[in-house]
């Protein structure tokens, strides 16, 4: 079996000058940056370079450790892979031919553009997320008015993942002891389904459980909200003065 | 099929799905609200954490690939139609936000996949064909079906957007995913309905969209309207290279002899040559308006001729 990402390295919090900026600030400003490079036109390479100059920039000084950025940015490899596939497919002026393989010019830049936009829009998600446990991002979104209940059953999710991981873990190794395999015919011959629906169940217990003591304790939705507590004036000034150069950066000619 | 930022480059596709997503989920978080109070957010987490983990697990298929579950009928059977989808959609979100798994400005159209149609979708279908037959090796059947058609729909409409904002022609786009997703959509269909059977043998209480549900008219009108619409947009991609017939005909030199019995009315899905996108789309609209009101005029003399026998 493989892993499709690890988990682990999420609970490592990086530390670094970002770390101490508020959770809100760091999560509006990301928004920012990720919508203001959506919105350049295709083709318009000029701008493009410029923000992922932008977030070059942040990485740099955001001091996280490389490992932490790989491990982050792995779900992209798929979507790397394909990018090199880019300068093949599109039609134009031809650079380079072998039989029918052809790199074209406009192909080249595509690849180029899309290349940067997806590593630089990627790079700045990860550093939010190294340099801002993830409970306080989840907490953060209450800013951008995402319901109460909704950001609740998303920090319940995220604490209820470790469980079922855990457990998933400890119920495979007691399968692999038993001569299960993970394939797809022990998927269709339900050894695998079974596995599955008890590992949901047991964790459900679990689940309930421990939810269940924290209602005698005097749970509610309120009581678990971490609170965010004030954002000081200095991060409100800087986080409007890096918008503005953001929105500058991306508009000027 | 989680679509990373900068994947889609034109914002009307990721800033149009994301108005549809938001749209849905309006409509799905004004329905589960009871549920969400009296269970509280116990059994829609644990659905979420359950699916993200069953996510991280590669199992390889056929031809040296690997696929993971995406899930989206599995919470939907767990948790009916509407909280399935909500679950879905957040299990994205939290993959968009903490593990870069799929973008932010993305997460409207990867919801809109995966939640939307290959969640709400496929359980749509599933509620339909499970009404037709009370046994179960019939309804695991049909939610294999319901889970493969779910991903191959989700996986078009990826290659869809993709190719739409020119980062890889279209037709390569559809081209490849549909392919790379055929034996995934099996896995998913597969593993669906056996983590569902297990379920039912050892907690059917926990099940709460497994029984066949009635649907409102309304939702399946909203339903019908989407499809409508997909149909609409994808005429708009249709090739207008020759199809097979043409292609042969044109080969053998015999497409000159061919002529219209009767001149259509819009040929090649146009008023004149080189309509605008306006005429072309109004154009599909009305042709798909036509063909459902032909298919409902047949359906009804069916089942008027079966009501009579």
């Amino acid at each position: 079996m493989l892993l499709h990402y690890s988990v682990s390295h999420l609970l490592e919090s990086e530390g670094g000058p970002l770390a101490q900026v508020d959770a809100r600030v760091k999560v509006l400003l990301s928004l920012l940056l990720l919508l203001l490079m959506a919105l350049v036109p295709a083709g318009d390479l000029e701008r493009v370079r410029r923000l992922a100059s932008v977030v070059l920039v942040v990485v740099v000084v955001a001091r996280v450790s490389l490992k932490a950025l790989i491990l982050r940015l792995l779900p992209l490899l798929p979507f790397a892979v394909l990018v090199l596939f880019i300068p093949f497919l599109h039609g134009g002026e031809s650079l380079w031919r072998w039989g029918w393989l052809e790199i074209t010019q406009p192909g080249l830049l595509r690849a180029q553009e899309v290349g940067m936009r997806m590593g630089a829009m990627g790079l700045t998600m990860a550093v939010l997320s190294a340099t801002t446990p993830p409970g306080v991002v989840l907490q953060a979104l209450r800013v951008l008015k995402v319901p109460g209940p909704l950001v609740e059953t998303l920090a319940f999710m995220f604490r209820y993942l470790f469980l079922m991981i855990d457990e998933g873990q400890r119920m495979q190794r007691a399968w692999r002891g038993r001569g299960g395999e993970w394939s797809f015919s022990s998927l269709a011959q339900q050894s695998l389904g079974s596995l599955l629906a008890l590992l949901f169940l047991r964790t459900y217990g679990r689940g309930e459980r421990v939810y269940l003591a924290m209602l005698s304790r005097g749970y509610t939705q309120d009581r678990g909200k971490v609170e965010l507590g004030e954002i000081p004036r200095t991060q409100w000034v800087g986080g409007a003065a890096v918008a503005l150069s953001l929105v500058v950066i991306r508009y000027v000619p | 099929m989680h679509i990373p930022d900068g994947f889609i480059a034109d914002p009307f596709i990721w800033g149009g799905c994301s108005v549809l997503s938001l749209l849905t989920l309006g409509l799905a978080s004004r329905q589960v609200g009871t549920l969400w109070q009296e269970r509280a957010p116990l059994l829609p987490a644990m659905t979420g954490a359950f699916l993200f983990a069953a996510q991280m697990f590669n199992f390889p298929v056929a031809g040296g690939t690997s696929g993971h579950l995406l899930g989206g009928l599995l919470a939907c059977v767990l948790l009916g139609g509407w909280t399935g989808m909500l679950v879905t959609a957040l299990v994205l979100t939290v993959q968009a936000l903490l593990f870069q798994d799929g973008g932010v400005t993305a997460l409207g159209a990867n919801v809109f996949n995966m939640a939307v149609v290959g969640g709400g979708g496929a359980y749509l279908l599933y509620t339909r064909l499970a009404a037709l037959s009370g046994s179960a090796g019939f309804r695991r059947a049909m939610l294999v079906l319901s889970g493969f058609v779910g991903v191959q729909a989700a996986a078009f409409l990826a290659g869809l957007e993709i190719g739409i904002g020119g980062v890889v022609p279209t037709h390569t786009a559809l081209l490849a995913m549909s392919t790379v997703h055929l034996p995934i959509g099996l896995a998913e269909g597969v593993a669906t309905a056996a983590i569902v059977g297990a379920l039912q043998r050892l907690r059917p209480d926990l099940l709460m969209g497994a029984e066949p549900a009635v649907v409102p008219a309304r939702v399946w009108a909203l339903a019908g309207a989407g499809v409508m619409a997909l149909a609409g947009l994808a005429v708009l991609f249709a090739s207008s290279l020759p199809d097979g017939l043409e292609h042969v005909a044109e080969q053998l030199n015999f497409s000159s002899r061919a002529f219209a019995a009767l001149p259509a009315p819009f040929p090649d899905y146009q008023l004149h040559e080189e309509s605008p996108m306006w005429q072309k789309l109004l154009i599909s609209a009305v042709g798909l308006v036509v063909v459902s009101g032909c298919m409902l005029v047949v359906q009804r003399l069916v089942t008027s001729m079966r009501r009579s026998s």
